[in-house]
């Protein structure tokens, strides 16, 4: 029988310990300061470095074995270019060049000429050469330096380029296309979008795109809210446990109160003490993204609310559940560090539906939905990633089911892990073997 | 009443076998000595009458009635192995332990309050435990298991860290309690304390009750029947003594089995000895313990072969 005064007293105890302490004022409302400004500072490098990388030209050789580049006037050379694009091609030499979106082609006779000029890294956009039977079968070898840069803005544009010149080349050899023809092939699609919702309004393409990101981001972001608050609670977690034991208080405590007051105790007074930190940065991210809200509230778009509503139902239970499987093994580990990684797991457990994201926002409503929905661990967050999806998709018996196997779950992981807990606290020095704690537990014969 | 009774407690870890079917019962209002060499198995067993650990196979029953938690908050409980929070401050922990304990959060702050003044701490019950020193910690954590005033206290080493006035502090304590009809569990290697504060013992000796009983029984079972006498003249001849050692101005008496050592002082007197002073001896407390923990049997042998057979009674 649980007796709520002492779980009460446990509570606030903990509560209290945790909040006076100055690292917590500086996590709570320091670290949201220190990470707006982080993030302004990089964002800022960033996108400075972006946009004088879209500045620039990429350089790369082309040698035309199938001809079709053979008329002179497609040709220029430096001094036809604007200033950005003749710093980057005098590099090359005087040689012809086409430009084009800011790629520039220079022409080799050969591909020996072609990949000396490689060699010699006159050409960091690559080599290409249109091969001798590309009009029948479209091959173009490419050549490219090893060491180069993973991902790069600038060379992105390349292919896309030479695609669009091989489509002109390949229509110019046609005597009889219209020119608007010809402009369709080269520019299929000018996209002009209207959405229809149900209410039988039309919206645009921006809001459109607003949406979109909403749905997938508000469940993205209620997840990293979920993972960091399931992380710094791990954190307090393992330290009141491990001031327990180091403090040797360990023994009053089990003398006095049921490891299962004890757990559900230390549980509810550190939840609080998270919940105060995650509502402090809650209103914190509110008021810093103020703007943005009075954005959103004057365009037609959905927001999830349905997802953000359950959030804290979600949050709570998640955390009670992840909680105390968290207390139970954090307090066999035999230093802080130990208990940490014994508790990480369970963390990473409940943030498994983030790494199928994309299969939920696709099947919000599939078999891996549903099945994530009952199961204790991932069920918050697939929850919360259906209902931001799709709210209509996701019956009320599936939510009451889900909150049913969480409690029963919750409940269970407490009265198994008080008795983890009792072993737990109890050990000191070198850990007995699991088989020997599960019995002293009396989870074994 | 048993107010705390052991029937038949097995522990195991692992393939140790630490407590090997130990019977004992503590009586209402005593101080009971609870005695053994280190890693005999007493801490298990007091952990196990505070139901923080379970016996493998065994009963425990606690004022009188199977062991429950409303029975645990009537007992208060300080551990060999003890410490507070050291980053709280006094009167916090203080309150927080009578709060465990089921008092209100008003009754708490007032009985810590007042147990500070007691222990002479009232100035501190705002500092940091870290800036206490170890005997002012300790005294916090006396008052802490005394705070709700339990029927029954089980103190381990709780002389441990305090200088001779705060050692007098704490005997005073346990004298209160027991004036007060509150039961007491001391568990302690000083044995002149056991000696001078408690009513009954227990030795355990590698997982088994090999000692039980009060005090004087203890000693004397323990002990050869001998006697000091110091008399004015010479000493008489008397039936019944073995041999005769001089020592201290006086005689030891070793006495024939069976002999009471009353019958001496009885003899003595009727043989017109001026006696000056009788004791009965009597092992020490001190060498009960040595015995068990050698693992050697008794009584004592012949005191002449061992000067330090023990004290007067």
């Amino acid at each position: 029988m649980i007796r709520p005064n002492r779980v009460g007293a446990i509570a606030r105890f903990e509560m209290a310990n945790v909040v006076k302490r100055p690292s917590f004022l500086l996590a709570t409302f320091g670290l949201p300061i220190f990470l707006t400004a982080l993030a302004g500072v990089m964002l800022l490098i960033q996108g400075d470095f972006l946009a004088r990388q879209l500045d620039e030209v990429a350089v790369c050789g082309l040698v035309d074995e199938a001809g079709l580049f053979a008329d002179p006037a497609i040709w220029t050379g430096p001094e036809d270019l604007d200033l950005t694009e003749r710093a980057a091609a005098v590099r090359v030499d005087d040689g012809p060049l086409i430009a084009l979106r800011s790629v520039v082609f220079r022409r080799y006779e050969s591909v020996d000429e072609g990949r000396e000029a490689l060699a010699a890294d006159f050409l960091p956009g690559g080599l290409y050469v249109v091969t001798g039977d590309y009009v029948e079968s479209g091959r173009v070898d490419v050549f490219a330096r090893t060491g180069g840069p993973v991902i790069s803005a600038r060379h992105s544009a390349v292919e896309p380029t030479l695609a669009r010149l091989l489509r002109d080349r390949l229509l110019r050899t046609e005597s009889e296309v219209r020119p608007e023809i010809r402009q369709r092939v080269l520019e299929p699609m000018e996209l002009e979008r209207t959405i229809v919702n149900d209410s039988g309004a039309h919206r645009g393409e921006a809001e459109r795109t607003v949406e979109l990101l909403l749905r997938m981001g508000v469940p993205f972001l209620l997840g990293v809210f979920l993972l960091t608050a399931l992380l710094f609670s791990s954190g307090y977690l393992v330290q009141a446990v491990a001031v327990d034991k180091e403090s040797k208080i360990v023994e009053v405590l089990l003398s006095s109160a049921d490891p299962n007051e004890i757990l559900l105790g230390k549980l509810l007074g550190l939840g609080v003490a998270g919940l105060i930190q995650l509502t402090v940065w809650g209103v914190m991210a509110l008021g810093g993204s103020a703007g943005a809200v009075a954005m959103l509230s004057t365009m037609d778009v959905v927001f999830p609310w349905e997802a953000i509503a359950i959030a804290p139902l979600f949050f709570v239970l998640g955390y009670l559940f992840i909680g105390s499987l968290m207390l139970a093994t954090g307090s066999l580990g035999s230093s802080v560090a130990e208990s940490q990684k014994l508790t990480l797991g369970w963390a990473m457990l409940s943030v498994t539906p983030l790494m199928v994201l994309l299969m939920l926002l696709e099947e919000p409503h599939g078999t891996l939905g549903t099945l994530f929905s009952v199961i204790p661990f991932t069920a918050p967050l697939t929850l919360m990633v259906r209902m931001s999806v799709d709210p209509d998709g996701v019956a009320p018996s599936e939510l009451a089911l889900a909150v049913a196997s969480l409690m029963l779950a919750t409940w269970l992981a407490i009265r198994i892990g008080a008795r983890l807990f009792r072993v737990g606290l109890l050990l000191g020095g070198s850990r007995p073997s699991w088989r020997e704690i599960l019995r002293q537990a009396k989870l074994l014969d | 009443m048993a107010i705390l009774r052991f029937t038949s407690i097995h522990k195991r870890y692992g393939s140790f076998h630490a407590l090997k079917g130990v019977s004992l019962a503590v009586e209402e209002g005593e101080v009971f000595g609870l005695l053994g060499p280190n890693g005999a198995g007493k801490t298990s067993l007091i952990r196990i009458g505070l139901d923080i650990i379970r016996p493998d196979e065994g009963e425990v029953s606690l004022l009188g009635q199977p062991m429950s938690r409303e029975a645990l908050d009537q007992v208060g409980y300080l551990p060999e192995e003890r410490g507070l929070y050291k980053k709280s401050r006094v009167l916090e922990v203080l309150v927080y332990l009578g709060r465990l304990k089921g008092l209100s959060r008003a009754e708490a702050k007032a009985r810590s309050e007042a147990w500070l003044a007691r222990i002479g701490l009232s100035e501190v019950a705002d500092r940091r435990l870290e800036a206490l020193s170890k005997g002012m910690s300790q005294k916090v954590q006396i008052a802490g298991t005394l705070l709700a005033d339990p029927p029954l206290a089980v103190l381990d080493e709780p002389f441990s860290g305090l200088d001779p006035v705060n050692v007098e502090l704490v005997k005073e304590l346990i004298a209160e309690r027991r004036a007060a009809g509150r039961t007491t569990v001391l568990s302690t290697h000083l044995m002149h304390q056991i000696e001078a504060l408690c009513d009954r013992v227990a030795v355990i000796h590698r997982g088994e009750r090999v000692v039980y009983g009060d005090i004087d029984t203890v000693r004397r079972e323990r002990s050869r029947p001998a006697v000091f006498v110091r008399l004015r003249g010479e000493l008489p001849e008397l039936a019944g003594v073995r041999s005769v050692h001089a020592r201290d101005g006086g005689h030891e008496l070793l006495l024939d089995d069976g002999v009471d050592p009353p019958d001496i002082l009885e003899a003595l007197v009727a043989a017109g000895a001026r006696v000056e002073r009788f004791e009965e001896i009597l092992v020490t407390m001190e060498q009960v313990f040595l015995q068990v923990a050698r693992g050697e049997g008794h009584p004592l042998p012949n005191p002449a072969a061992s000067p330090d057979l023990g004290a007067p009674a």
